[in-house]
């Protein structure tokens, strides 16, 4: 095993949605360069060279394979055809299987064709990015015995709790991003020992400079993720407009970062709490853009009712800013309660105005905490270390292949 | 008098038919119906009889490309937008309307248009998310609410609260505005009751503004009270996965059943069966499904948002609770499961709705309010 071959199943990349990526694979890249990354992906190339540069983007790109988009040029499907023909005894198997789940004979192309710049590929090792993702590409049929790894990274067992049960026999290493991940697969009867966990790793700041001074008096809390309903948002603004209204002395004001289809809801539903005036939505915003919101901010807020692990809630603590988080999902496990912050009971808005002014009324408390929580991010969730660990993942279940056919 | 109701979507939400029917059935104004966001073009099936005309204007986002030609040959001299726009006041004429009425303040807003080029009155209806939602989420909506407010001869509002909401937002008169109750048909009068202990009841779309995880979280109260329950929500929307989810996580699976949308004579089985009746709203003008409950003899426990407490009195007629506190709700529905006696709380409330919500005073005091 000189340098393997490893295939990287992605939805988007580089994507806007999840700059973690962009930088995990990048650093893999750098620091091992002996693993060769092959991404299977939608094209989305505009995003990331903002976060590690043009030439970067470039060079992890470049052994990229794109799922090929439906279209009526002719070209695109001359070259599928050819791949297809050229790859006649993987084809049929794909095609019977596509036909023994129900397909039209149409349907059938229809999945050749998009997995067409994968056909007579070799490689020792399948990453596939997301259960999510697993669900819907067919890696036994087209590689055969190749060891598959997935990650689960939440949104998955929780909102389906069987509909992932097929996919779990399909692969045969799960990467998970925390215990709590961990217990939902294993309850799922996965077996632990073919699980690893590596957490997510916050990104290194640039901004440190120098600490903004201004009154005790004037409190700003922010929350940075997509409005959607998995995060809460409407028990964060109840909570909110309990504190203003319990501590009229402090000026409070809160800064919602994001975009999503709770938007509406949420403007209105501070309307009705009387905070409107408190509450300032920002919209979506760059990783740069975040950092800077979320660094000027004195208390971070995520009151989630579903959650894998949280990023935003990692590098906020990156940043320094002590937490207010629910205790759903990965999230006990990426705050400490009472060291870097605080951990509430979800679907609480009256724990979470509780917590709230208890840190508003302590800045010390806050100073240390935030302190507190910096250096344990820097100490367990280092890029370095998560870089590490996937490597070895890898290289584990590469191992362990060879072993196992040795062994037959 | 002859009047054009413009309707978004057929073939028209209940509550519109059941005003349409009051109307046609109680007086000799002449109704027509013309829907904007319809699928095809031209004449359409009357939804219920009695309708001097029914059909749907020209939707140019949604046609065929065959009838575009078609109209696009007809107006071949004209701008295209210009013929847009000829197509639709064509239509219009054709109707010979004496007064235009708006079912919704937003359809006013955009289509007001058609008023100024045939010089006819037009009156609207505000109902809810056209006063409490889209002016906080849209720009500029505020100033063409006030716009058209002093444009139109009359403005009709459904409950109190939403007149209120309406002056304080344009700063217009409240002697324009009229407030004008919905009908809640005779049928639900005859509903068979056969109570079954512990059985809740909830009806609503699946969306943010009914607040369904407030009751969620009290009926997880209710379970963790030891209290023997089961809760029925009938409706559909976008909030499915979040309930359905929320069911999963509190350990409700047992205890809430998310029944999905359900037709008037299935409603009727699950009225029979209730014991209570809640409505966790967030936000509402006047909800039809609590007037219908009340008339069907359930007793209920509701939120106090919008025009609801115009209409139940706490203890009297049903149960108010604060909208958005879940404590509060739980009291609500503990409180009157284990009630004695709702025979006096049923009968007020019977009383109430028949008093407000009849199809000849609804009528009555639209023939009135059109005859501006």
């Amino acid at each position: 095993m000189n340098s393997p071959k490893i295939l990287v199943v992605i939805s988007h990349w580089p994507s806007k949605a999840h700059p973690y990526l962009t930088w995990l694979y990048y650093r893999l890249k750098e620091v091992y360069p002996r693993l060769q990354f092959f991404i299977f992906s939608s094209s989305d190339k505009e995003f990331g060279e903002q976060l590690i540069g043009k030439e970067a983007v470039k060079s992890c790109l470049k052994n990229a394979l794109y799922r090929r988009h439906f279209t009526l040029n002719p070209f695109p499907h001359l070259i599928s055809c050819y791949k297809i023909l050229t790859n006649i005894k993987q084809s049929y198997k794909i095609f019977l299987y596509c036909r023994a789940k129900g397909s039209s004979i149409l349907q059938c192309y229809g999945q050749l064709y998009y997995f067409s710049s994968l056909l007579g590929k070799k490689f020792d090792l399948i990453y596939i990015n997301a259960l999510q993702t697993a669900k819907h590409f067919r890696s036994r049929n087209i590689f055969g015995n190749t060891p598959i790894i997935a990650s689960s990274r939440g949104q998955d067992f929780d909102f389906e709790p069987e509909g992932f049960d097929n996919v779990l026999t399909q692969i045969d290493h799960l990467h998970v991003l925390g215990e709590y991940l961990k217990h939902k697969a294993v309850s799922r009867s996965f077996p632990p020992d073919q699980i690893t966990i590596i957490p997510p790793a916050a990104l290194p700041v640039t901004i440190r400079a120098g600490n903004l001074v201004k009154s005790d008096k004037i409190i700003t809390i922010t929350s940075a993720s997509r409005l959607a309903w998995t995060k809460g948002y409407i028990y964060s603004l109840r909570a909110v407009s309990m504190v203003i209204h319990q501590l009229p002395d402090f000026h409070i004001n809160y800064h919602i970062i994001g975009d999503g289809p709770e938007k509406e809801f949420l403007q209105v539903e501070a309307v009705r709490l009387g905070i409107q005036s408190n509450v300032i939505f920002h919209g979506w915003q760059s990783q740069d853009e975040v950092n800077k919101l979320v660094f000027s901010a004195d208390i971070y807020l995520l009151l989630s009712i579903e959650e894998g692990f949280n990023n935003s809630v990692l590098q906020a603590q990156n940043l320094g800013i002590p937490c207010v988080v629910s205790n759903t999902g990965g999230l006990p496990e990426n705050v400490e309660d009472g060291v870097t912050g605080l951990v509430i009971p979800r679907y609480d808005a009256d724990a979470a105005a509780k917590a709230l002014q208890k840190l508003i009324q302590e800045p010390a408390l806050r100073k240390q905490m935030g302190e507190a929580a910096s250096l344990r991010v820097n100490q367990h969730f280092s890029l370095e270390k998560q870089v590490r660990q996937y490597a070895d993942m890898f290289e584990n279940v590469i191992r362990n292949h060879e072993d196992h056919i040795r062994l037959q | 008098m002859h009047i054009l109701e413009i309707l978004n979507a057929s073939p028209g939400e209940t509550f519109i038919r059941e005003h349409a029917k009051a109307i046609v059935e109680h007086t000799n104004v002449q109704l027509s119906w013309a829907y904007t966001q319809a699928q095809h073009t031209g004449s359409a099936r009357p939804p219920l009889k009695g309708l001097q005309n029914c059909f749907s204007l020209p939707n140019f986002n949604r046609m065929q490309s065959f009838r575009k030609v078609g109209f696009r040959l007809k107006y071949m001299l004209m701008h295209w937008e210009n013929a847009k726009k000829r197509a639709i006041l064509n239509a219009i004429e054709k109707a010979r309307p004496d007064i235009i009425h708006f079912q919704f303040a937003s359809t006013a807003i955009q289509w007001a248009w058609i008023t100024d080029d045939l010089q006819i009155p037009f009156t609207f209806s505000i109902r809810g998310s056209d006063i409490q939602v889209f002016p906080y989420i849209t720009d500029g909506y505020t100033d063409k609410l006030k716009a058209i407010g002093e444009k139109a001869a009359g403005i009709h509002a459904v409950c109190e609260s939403l007149k209120q909401q309406f002056c304080s937002l344009t700063h217009l008169s409240p002697k324009k505005v009229e407030v004008i109750r919905t009908v809640i048909s005779d049928e639900w009068h005859n509903v068979r009751r056969n109570p079954q202990k512990g059985y809740l009841l909830s009806v609503g779309r699946l969306h943010w503004a009914k607040g369904f995880p407030d009751l969620l979280l009290a009926a997880h109260q209710l379970l963790q009270d030891g209290i023997d329950f089961k809760l029925f929500i009938l409706g559909e929307g976008p909030e499915r996965p979040l309930l359905e989810y929320m069911i999963r996580d509190l350990g409700l699976q047992e205890r809430i059943h998310l029944e999905g949308t359900k037709s008037h004579d299935e409603i009727r089985t699950y009225f029979a069966k209730a014991q209570v009746f809640v409505i966790s709203s967030l936000q509402e003008g006047f909800p039809n499904a609590l007037a219908e409950a009340m008339m069907a003899g359930i007793p209920v426990v509701t939120t106090d948002c919008g025009g609801i407490k115009e209409i139940i009195q706490h203890r009297h007629n049903g149960y108010l609770c604060r909208s958005g506190d879940v404590q509060s709700i739980y009291e609500g529905m503990k409180s009157t499961l284990i009630a004695a006696d709702y025979n006096p709380c049923i009968n007020n409330g019977k009383e109430i709705i028949n008093r407000l919500f009849s199809e000849k005073k609804h009528a009555d005091i639209f023939t009135n309010f059109w005859k501006i």
